[in-house]
């Protein structure tokens, strides 16, 4: 079963993600700021990272450039889901966005569903 | 020794600074109250966007509101919101889940980090009302604003948190605040007015009582209110030496030159009866002199006013073209009286006005949600004019014919003179009359004179000695009331 890893500081929309992940038979951790978030990746190391970008303690990008840092996490997919327009090159989810197309960017990053083998 | 004023962190929304004297103070802790939809959240992302323009970095923390998508979405209509900014010195968080989970400690220590790591200048928390629901007690509610108002010092960041409302004076939060803004809609008739009014401001001195305000997409306005604003003029008026010409020779005459410099001169008479034209005389008189004028014009547009003018031989157009004269159109519906007189004022400041002619100042009167503030507002806007030498002349709407020939109540003793122009009837026709009924503190000549509209514009003619009750609008000649002395044939109306 492929994992994600959702960071956002909104409970509500997190929660709403986690449910529909789930539901769609990912194995899916939240964390509620950056740095709670990285803690979080480096544990789990998710198929997937789909992340806000304005977060308390630490934000989504600084959260991704320590990613990058370290070589168990550097190449896992990132998706950013933002209102706004950050410099950065991975895929972004304009907020407010339909499940359909979180949907699309999750299959895109996996190379398919829940259970596809290629990431 | 001199008295130190603490320095003041502007808030780049109009008008507000001008409320609080210069802005809010550095490292203060500001309550903004206010019921669900009075402007809460565009005040404070106004506040916000402006800090960061500015050079600053905004933190807005959201506990209980819209998620931040739509929140962006929204501000993104205002002109103040700026999308760059967003991310880089405007930064959105949510404390609902640390709040929730740990409580205001934990808040506390989230907004400490943020505050330290990003040099923030101003903090936003909007929903405050969860902190207070979140604590576990009135006492650590008091401790985390106690915490809160030492962290906001030390960083020197001024913080505004935003509550429904502060429901008790004896409440911690307003005893801990160094200042309370509250927001409030009023319901006038079929409008609603928002309005606005600083309850505390410790250590510095605003203005009182309520101020109006709007939403537009420009943001947060205020305007505050007139009276209060302009208690005292900001120049001491100068006595009146000179005369300024109103381009009518015979009107002239009649008031031994002209009307004073500086002096307020109200313009009395129905619909069509003149009060336009010569106040196009007028301000065409002043531009041949080098002295610029304004029309504010209520009902007829800048085309309709030229057209007017032009048709009698008054070059208006042409002082229009050389930027002598300026026309300034505005409908009085739905606006707001504070709105339309500073407004007036700044055009007169900015375009170093000299000669101002409102036509239809009874319409501004009309405007205003609140009636009895009227003359308050006329006064000062005359006294404020009188302070600049600005020489203003009002038309004010008078009935076509019949007793009523006083300048409305609210007005009369905010004007230093006052021209009646009147329709007269007699014998089946209508003619025209003007008299001086007052000027204050200068000579003039109280005779009632009949006057025509020709192809050189107004033209003053004789007198009327044996005629009777010619202020009625119903004139009778002396016996069984001939034709009065005087009448020409084709001179009536």
């Amino acid at each position: 079963m492929k994992s994600i890893v959702i960071v956002e500081d909104e409970v509500d929309l997190a929660e709403l993600l986690q449910e529909h992940l789930e539901s769609r038979g990912y194995r899916v951790g939240v964390a509620f700021d950056g740095k709670a978030g990285l803690s979080r990746i480096l544990d789990d190391l998710p198929d997937v990272v789909l992340t806000d970008i304005m977060m308390p303690l630490m934000d989504g990008l600084e959260m991704l450039a320590k990613l990058k840092e370290r070589p168990a996490t550097a190449a896992i997919p990132v998706i950013v889901m933002s209102a706004i327009d950050p410099d950065h090159p991975h895929p972004r989810l304009r907020k407010p966005f339909r499940l359909e197309e979180l949907d699309d960017e999750i299959d895109r990053a996996l190379g398919g569903g829940p259970l596809a083998s290629g990431a | 020794m001199d008295e130190v004023m603490p320095s003041r962190m502007p808030t780049g929304v109009p008008g507000l600074d001008v409320v609080l004297r210069g802005g809010l103070i550095p490292g203060g802790l500001y309550l903004l109250a206010g019921a669900p939809g009075s402007g809460k959240t565009v005040l404070s992302s106004q506040l916000s966007f402006s800090q960061a323009a500015s050079g600053g970095a905004a933190a807005y923390l959201t506990l209980l509101t819209e998620t931040h998508a739509r929140l962006l979405a929204n501000l993104s209509t205002f002109a103040f919101f700026e999308p760059r900014l967003v991310g880089e010195r405007v930064h959105l968080i949510s404390g609902l889940r640390p709040l929730i989970e740990s409580g205001p400690d934990r808040l506390y220590r989230l907004i400490e980090d943020e505050l330290r790591r990003k040099r923030t200048s101003l903090l936003v928390i909007d929903g405050a009302i969860a902190l207070f629901e979140a604590a576990p007690s009135t006492a650590e509610f008091r401790s985390f604003l106690n915490r809160l108002k030492v962290l906001l010092e030390v960083t020197n960041c001024t913080a505004v948190l935003c509550l429904p409302s502060v429901r008790d004076r004896d409440d911690p939060v307003h005893a801990l605040a160094d200042g309370l803004v509250e927001l409030a809609i009023d319901t006038v008739g079929l409008r609603r007015v928002r309005k606005l009014v600083v309850c505390k401001f410790r250590g510095a001195s605003y203005l009182e009582g309520f101020h109006t305000f709007e939403i537009s997409r420009r943001g947060f306005e205020v305007y505050p209110r007139t009276e209060c604003l302009l208690r005292e003029p900001s120049e001491m008026p100068q006595r009146a030496a000179r005369r300024a010409s109103l381009g009518v020779p015979g009107l002239d005459a009649m008031l031994a030159g002209g009307i004073l410099e500086g002096s307020a001169t109200g313009v009395l008479g129905a619909p069509g009866s003149g009060k336009t034209l010569l106040g196009m005389h007028f301000l065409a008189e002043g531009a041949r002199r080098g002295e610029r004028g304004l029309v504010l014009s209520f009902f007829e547009s800048p085309d309709r006013l030229t057209g007017q003018a032009c048709g009698v031989g008054i070059p208006i157009d042409r002082y229009l073209r050389e930027g002598s004269v300026e026309i300034t159109w505005s409908s009085p519906n739905e606006q707001l009286i504070d709105a339309i007189v500073q407004g007036l004022l700044a055009r007169v400041k900015a375009r170093d006005i000299r000669r101002l002619f409102i036509d239809g100042v009874d319409a501004i009167g009309r405007a205003s949600v609140y009636p009895e503030r009227v003359p308050l507002v006329l006064t000062a806007l005359c006294d404020e004019l009188r302070a600049r030498n600005v020489t203003p002349l009002l038309a004010i709407e008078a009935p076509i014919i019949g007793m009523e020939s006083n300048v409305p109540d609210p007005m009369s003793s905010m004007l230093d003179a006052t021209i009646l122009l009147r329709y007269v009837e007699l014998r089946s026709h209508l003619y025209r009359f003007i008299s001086v009924v007052k000027a204050r503190g200068s000579a003039h000549d109280a005779s009632i004179r009949e006057f025509s509209i020709g192809a050189d514009g107004i033209h003053i003619e004789s007198t009327f000695e044996s005629s009777e009750a010619l202020l009625s609008g119903m004139a009778r000649a002396p016996g069984d009331g001939g034709e009065p002395e005087g009448t020409a044939e084709g001179h009536g109306a």
